[in-house]
């Protein structure tokens, strides 16, 4: 509660009021929501007594971009929504979060949702609409819902949504059953299931598990990309950060990834083994040959099972799986060494891997792994936990999928609800969906926006965001912890737009005593409300102690904490012996070889960082913000190695076509040394032909040209890989992308970094001396020529250090994972617009924070493939270059360090820019645009600039002054920690540091007295306040 | 103080008088052809700045990298075009070089304009050009803000403005007798108009020494201003910290590139004077000559600096540094360099041959190449060391806009324009001085 509200809520009637107004009203149990009409664009004209214009209140919620269901908190001022930050308390996100989680309020903000009931009235998908009243639209759906009552035929209604895994599902199977469908699903293309079926097979366990990143000392990872899009990025983050530089471990992680493409997962670990894509499997079992073969596998295995195993594995003998996998056999003989000679290892299988035909294949052999090296349920190994609930959803696998034109045609679906399941955009064309669809006679949607999908529908009801609605949300994975994600309104609705939940409870009375019976709640906040009452009296109880037998204020505790969650993690669920049949006919079942034809490539499909499976491309900050491996923005790219390129004779830009057997797909190529010369790598999320004006008609979507290749064991699409062919076009475009030269030129104090023995020779070395960043006193004053008022004068800022802060920031980059959550964060945070595409192709991208990513680092020189990232934000020196050439003196030194900006007094010379080394100041060059109601999210804290005008990072200043206020009012110091920039809050692996450097014991001056520091362009005697931290890049042999 | 008495000498005054009086008066219609075809031209230059001004510089080519570019430029090249008509009145009139007398009114002229042109573009420039004011020293001070005067913008400001003003004193101070003479000759409005700027004018022998005293204070204050101008403009780009521009060279650099641009334009614009107002008798190949020596000689020190300077960079074992010249010499600025270097470093030795330098259409090609060289200099300097900075992630590049390139071309239709309503108005070649001229040459020879 405490940091969730700013402002203190002195009794109960009052916060009653005030959430009302807010919209929060269903907070404590006021029921206006589903009656009341539109509200007003601006809320909170006269606001409630308690609330401080200015002041912001904090409102937890569960983020719902992705199905990792983090916590987080929603800064709202004057009604409306400002910023998300991760809730500290939630045990999936620690407090951090993504960027596509920071980018959320761009969907409640959304200029491209739906804002009435909308009938078609054109031929199906031509996208003509009517606005009509819910009355109608229930009417409508009623209607035809009863008809196939009366005709028996309820069981040809199909429901299919986005999991939900919370009560709103438990409400919706129950009102399918009671109108008599057992068709209920829940869709989700990246979902996991081979994993859990490889983990039934091997362990018993029908869950994700939960691997122990933080506390392993090896990790192994095959394809499995857990920086980005796999599983729970966050809190993988969170725990890559501990795994690298924790002070609580006595030895820095080494992490080694092996796949076909350079991922930004891979370009973080210590060394990148690129393996022909689709072998991944082969490769753990060569290790696993290995380790039995050599004694190393766990104590626990038995003699007997030893000897099945060693049989089993015999045929992955080194020098075979060598050849088909493009791996030297003696790096498979050091990988095995490596994992079984450190204390925790611990082996990831990727969904590059898994989403194969053959996925089961590799999600066994790495499983095989794991459990022969005896990290399964281990300290920094692989555990299996049950989650708080178990949520009945039934998948919708591809099998049906495949099935739904046949099913449609014989007239098996007459009425098809869709909820947030976008099946027509990961549809393959050859599946010819679209043509399916328009045989069913009657297609309702409910959803906030119209995406590819919901076009197709007779009628749509639009949703509330999920930060305008009241729900749970229990996540698949969460580390034992069994927590539960609450959301609540946190904004008065911004249209005419009801939840899912209050849409079926509409729906119930219409539909007959059978349904209706079974709903006697008036909303769904009630629904949601009685499931949680139960719960408390039933196991909640204990933890609601001190509530005694009331719920209400456990209720409000729930909302308010954002959650429910145990204080330390359960304990893992036993596993059974592995299914050694099963596995070794999955085993056996496996054949190697290429798809295709020798002359094809193999074009490799990945999730989008920011775009995940397509659902961010309506977000400008996600369009906007660069993919970390390549930069580009605002469209699509086909990853090829130089030296294929070279031959094919096409240059960065060229557009390919490639040609699958379903269909072909145009997009520009983009050289790479991270990729293998025989593949091809294409991300997933553009191509949108609908879903707004962000998304519309930008890039290509690959899943397109998948062919309709299943997983057999769990009917998953096969959608990581597609034999292609390749045919110049002849034409180009240019990539909107932020690089400029990103090749070492040499620089010894840019981007740096060690290799793991130097690293290992600091170890115990004693802290350095200490960086305050202050302007320094030489030049013409200290050469004493010139009297002290004419030196004071030249340089005013000497006489302005009075305060008693520095402020300044430490960044490490060897925890630093370069995914951008930082930029879209400080784009949230500080006004920032995007540009849009031409503005980035003319260099022209609005970024205060820039992940810089360089190839090569300074003393492996040879191995080019090296990524490098390189956070760059105003390095707020103490001899600020910027400073001086200002005629108008726009930016200044505070007192407090910070190299101020006063964008009224700028008057646009640019100086200040051409002057900055680090080339961190952006230009207004154009009237920055936030089309409506986009402009609602801007913060009030700080001015919004105009076309002409020069701006850069502020280290937030804001935040800053507010905590000086603060300490003020109280008559005490700025608390070490108690500032949190932007970027720094979101940064999902804790790679940055504030504080001051004044303050020798804050956190930021020691972080900045480690042996790894170092400043960029320190030569240049700007004594910047941006201290980094080396990056180590262990490849040595020798492991500690 | 015209000496001659006799007749002859007589109807010599008349008949400049004559001459030059028509060439203000009688115009031709090709004269308005032109005047309206510049007009055109600076109209659609001050369209272009509205629409920039109006959507923001995103209308120009400049960008995250390149944060200046051909206004900048463009500006550093007028400055240096401006020093010539200084250099031509004041140096040489100092030192009594009586051969520019018949030149020097048209390099004064050529000094305004430059200047008004130069402080357009820095208007043009800034990001938001209503406050342009705010980089003055406010006198009074009722905004309560002071510039930065630490910054090389505001020398600027100060050394643009006090030049220009003491450029238009020195043109209008220069023009005293000759507006007395015109007064004299002709009738209506010019009369009135003459009657004017001849601050009553009689041409008694106090007038006279007076005025030369004035005359030669003016000439001795405005030398010094002319080079901390051009050192001023050279500071801009060397307190900066970037490659390329830090350099200790520039003031000196700046100042001799600004007379080399100049004195290649002085020439230039003798050869258009001569050529169109049958001035032979006035300016003779003698005079062009000298100039035509003094560019050789200006362009010998040119070649001194620039050979020290590359030297230098290239033994400073920077990175950056390196790139930025192989960017220059080998990379994509290459084409720009090497004709910067034939053109400013080269072909000035063809002026040794005595047959081309006292060949007007020689001299003409060579000094109007050697113009179009010293903006190619100018962007040479500057560009490369914005795209190429410290940080290679940022660096980018650059090519003009059509916004800029129309604003830029007016910037010249709009010094051609000023020029040809001012000679319409004002002698462009100096009466009284030519008289005097005429005077001692009959001296010498008779």
């Amino acid at each position: 509660m405490s940091k969730k509200t700013e402002s203190k809520e002195e009794s109960s009637i009052d916060r009653r009021n005030f959430l009302k107004l807010t919209g929060s009203a269903a907070l404590l149990g006021a029921c206006s929501q589903v009656e009341q009409p539109v509200k007003k664009l601006i809320p909170f004209v006269i606001p409630a007594d308690d609330v401080v214009p200015g002041i912001a209140t904090w409102y937890a919620s569960t983020c719902r971009q992705c199905p990792s269901g983090c916590g987080i908190s929603v800064k709202i001022q004057e009604g409306q929504a400002k910023k998300i930050a991760g809730n500290a308390d939630s045990p999936i996100n620690r407090g951090k979060l993504c960027s596509m989680g920071e980018s959320a309020l761009q969907v409640l903000y959304s200029p491209d949702r739906i804002k009435k009931p909308l009938q078609r009235i054109g031929t199906r998908g031509m996208g003509e609409w009517e606005e009509i009243s819910w009355e109608k639209a229930f009417g409508l759906l009623a209607s035809e819902m009863k008809q196939l009552q009366e005709k028996k035929e309820s069981d040809r209604l199909h429901f299919i949504s986005s999991p939900i895994r919370g009560q709103l599902s438990q409400l919706i199977s129950q009102f399918m059953e009671s109108y008599g469908t057992p068709h209920s699903y829940n869709y989700e293309l990246f979902d996991g299931a081979v994993q859990k079926s490889a983990n039934q097979i091997c362990f018993g366990v029908d869950v994700l598990g939960h691997h122990d990143i933080a506390e392993t000392d090896f990790i192994l990872s095959f394809g499995a990309d857990f920086l980005e899009r796999w599983r729970s990025p966050v809190n993988q983050s969170v725990a890559y950060g501990e795994f690298r530089q924790s002070a609580s471990r006595q030895n820095r992680g080494k992490f080694i990834h092996i796949s076909a493409r350079l991922s930004l997962t891979a370009a973080n670990a210590d060394q990148w083994i690129s393996i022909r894509p689709g072998t991944e499997g082969l490769l753990a079992l060569s290790l696993s040959n290995v380790i039995v073969n050599e004694g190393r596998q766990t104590k626990n295995l038995n003699l007997l099972e030893l000897d099945i195993w060693k049989e089993m594995l015999s045929e992955y003998s080194t020098s075979k799986v060598s050849k088909i996998c493009d791996v030297p056999e003696q790096i498979i003989r050091q990988l095995a060494l490596e994992f079984t000679s450190r204390p925790r290892s611990l082996a990831l299988c990727g969904e590059n891997a898994t989403a194969q035909k053959d996925g089961i294949f590799h999600a066994v052999a790495v499983n095989i792994l794991n459990y022969l090296s005896g990290n399964i349920g281990e300290k920094g190994g692989l555990s299996f936990y049950a989650p708080y609930e178990t949520i009945d959803e039934k998948r919708l696998d591809w099998q049906r999928i495949k099935n739904l034109p046949h099913e449609i045609d014989s007239g098996k679906i007459k009425l098809l609800l869709l909820h947030d399941a976008n099946l027509l955009f990961h549809s393959p064309e050859g599946l010819a969906l679209e043509k399916s669809f328009e045989k069913i006679p009657f297609i309702a949607a409910f959803s906030s926006f119209l995406d590819e999908t919901t076009r197709h529908a007779d009628l749509i009801f639009p949703l509330h965001t999920p930060l305008e609605s009241f729900g749970d949300y229990v996540p698949e994975e969460d580390g034992g912890y069994r927590s539960v994600g609450f959301m609540q309104p946190v904004v008065a609705p911004l249209y005419d737009t009801r939840p899912l939940g209050d849409i079926f409870l509409g729906l119930a009375p219409e539909l007959g005593e059978v349904v209706s019976d079974q709903f006697p709640q008036e909303n769904f906040e009630s629904y949601l409300k009685e499931h949680w009452e139960e719960q408390f009296f039933v196991s909640g109880l204990e933890e609601g102690l001190g509530f005694g037998i009331d719920f209400r204020p456990y209720w409000n505790r729930l909302l308010q904490q954002g959650g429910r969650w145990d204080n330390k993690a359960s304990e893992a669920i036993a596993v059974s012996h592995p299914d050694l049949q099963k596995i070794s006919k999955i085993l056996k079942a496996f054949k190697t070889g290429k798809q295709g034809n020798a002359d094809q490539f193999d074009l490799l499909l990945y999730p989008s960082l920011n775009l995940h499976d397509g659902r961010g491309a309506n977000q400008p900050w996600l369009q906007e913000a660069p993919d970390p491996m390549t930069t580009i923005t605002w469209g699509s790219w086909v990853e090829i190695h130089p030296v294929t390129a070279r031959n094919l004779g096409v240059q960065e830009g060229d557009i390919l076509r490639l040609s699958s057997s379903e269909g072909w797909l145009e997009a520009p190529v983009y050289p790479t040394l991270g990729i293998r010369p025989e593949t091809l790598a294409i991300p997933i999320g553009q191509g949108h032909t609908d879903y707004g004006r962000y998304a519309k008609g930008r890039g290509v979507n690959p899943l397109k040209v998948l062919p309709l290749d299943l997983e057999p064991e769990t009917a998953s699409l096969a959608w990581a890989s597609v034999a292609v062919s390749i045919k110049k076009t002849g034409r180009q475009s240019a990539f909107a992308k932020t690089e400029g030269v990103t090749h070492h030129i040499g620089h010894h104090d840019l981007v740096l970094s060690m290799s793991g023995d130097e690293a290992r020779q600091l170890k115990g070395r004693a802290p350095l001396e200490v960086i305050e960043a202050l302007p320094t006193r030489t030049g013409v004053n200290a050469s004493g020529f010139l009297p002290e008022s004419i030196s004071k004068y030249l340089k005013p800022e000497i006489n302005n250090q009075s305060e008693d802060y520095r402020w300044g920031m430490v960044i490490d980059l060897d925890r630093c994972t370069g995914c951008g959550a930082c930029n879209v964060a400080c784009h949230a945070e500080n006004n920032l617009p995007t540009v849009g595409e031409e503005a980035v192709k003319n260099q022209r991208e609005m970024n205060w924070m820039r992940i810089e990513r360089y190839w090569g680092h300074n003393d492996h020189d040879d191995e080019a493939q090296q990524a490098m990232f390189l956070p760059m934000l105003c390095q707020q020196c103490g001899n600020a270059p910027c400073e001086p050439v200002c005629p108008v003196t726009a930016t200044y030194h505070t007192p407090d360090g910070l190299n101020a900006q006063v964008y009224n007094r700028c008057v646009g010379t640019r100086y200040c820019g051409v002057n900055c080394p680090y080339k961190v100041r952006s230009f207004n060059w154009s009237e920055p645009e936030w089309p409506k109601p986009l402009d609602q999210q801007l913060s009030p804290d700080l001015s919004v600039r105009q076309a002409g005008v020069m701006e850069k990072c502020t280290f937030c200043v804001q935040r800053i002054r507010v905590a000086k206020e603060d300490a003020k009012i109280e008559k005490r110091q700025v608390k070490d920690g108690e500032i949190q920039p932007a970027c720094v809050q979101s940064c999902p692996a804790n790679a940055i540091v504030f504080g001051s450097l004044l303050d020798h014991e804050s956190q930021v001056s020691k972080a900045s007295r480690d042996p790894r520091r170092y400043r960029a362009l320190e030569h240049l005697n700007t004594e910047s306040a941006v201290i980094y931290l080396k990056r180590i890049i262990d490849t040595d042999k020798k492991s500690a | 103080m015209p000496e001659g008495t006799n007749q002859k000498s007589q109807s010599e005054y008349t008949k400049l008088d004559q001459c030059v009086l028509r060439s203000m008066t009688q115009t031709s219609p090709r004269y308005w052809v032109l005047v309206a075809v510049l007009a055109v031209v600076v109209v659609g230059a001050f369209m272009a700045f509205y629409h920039q001004a109006s959507t923001g510089l995103e209308v120009t080519g400049l960008n995250n990298s390149a944060f200046w570019g051909v206004y900048v430029l463009t500006f550093v090249f007028w400055i240096g075009l401006s020093h010539a008509g200084t250099l031509l009145s004041a140096v040489l009139y100092l030192t009594k070089s009586h051969w520019r007398k018949p030149i020097y009114r048209a390099a004064e002229i050529m000094t305004l304009f430059s200047l008004i042109n130069a402080s357009l573009l820095l208007l043009n420039h800034i990001g938001r050009p209503w406050f342009f004011y705010w980089l003055f020293p406010p006198y009074p001070n009722e905004r309560g803000l002071w510039p930065n005067m630490r910054s090389p913008l505001v020398w600027d400001s100060i050394a643009i403005n006090s030049y220009m003003v003491c450029s238009a004193l020195f043109l209008f101070l220069g023009l005293i007798p000759d507006m007395a003479t015109l007064r004299d000759q002709t009738t209506g409005w010019r009369k009135c108009f003459y009657r004017i700027f001849a601050l009553g004018w009689q041409g008694g022998d106090v007038q006279w020494a007076h005025f030369r005293r004035a005359y030669t204070m003016m000439a001795a204050f405005i030398i010094p201003l002319m080079v901390l101008v051009s050192s001023i403009v050279g500071w801009d780009f060397a307190i900066s910290v970037m490659h390329g521009l830090h350099s200790a060279v520039f003031a000196p650099l700046f100042v001799l590139g600004a007379l080399y641009s100049g004195v290649a334009a002085v020439i230039v614009l003798a050869i258009c004077l001569r050529k169109y107002f049958h001035f032979e008798d006035y300016i003779k190949i003698e005079h062009l000559e000298k100039l035509a020596i003094f560019l050789f000689v200006l362009s010998l020190v040119w070649i001194y600096i620039m050979v020290s300077e590359t030297f230098i960079f290239s033994q400073s074992e920077d990175h950056v540094e390196a790139a930025l010249i192989a960017s220059k010499m080998t990379g994509k600025f290459a084409g720009m360099y090497w004709f910067m270097v034939a053109v400013l470093a080269l072909l000035p030795f063809s002026l040794l041959v005595k047959r081309i330098r006292t060949s007007t259409r020689h001299l003409f090609v060579i000094s109007i190449l050697v113009v179009i060289g010293m903006w190619i200099e100018r962007y040479l300097i500057m560009v490369p060391s914005l795209v190429i900075s410290d940080v290679p992630f940022s660096w980018g590049s650059y090519f003009p806009s059509p916004v800029e390139i129309t604003i830029i071309t007016g910037t010249f239709a709009l010094f051609a324009l000023n020029f040809l309503l001012f000679i319409k108005l004002f002698p462009v070649v100096s009466l009284y001085e030519i008289k005097e001229m005429l005077a001692l040459q009959k001296k010498g020879v008779g």
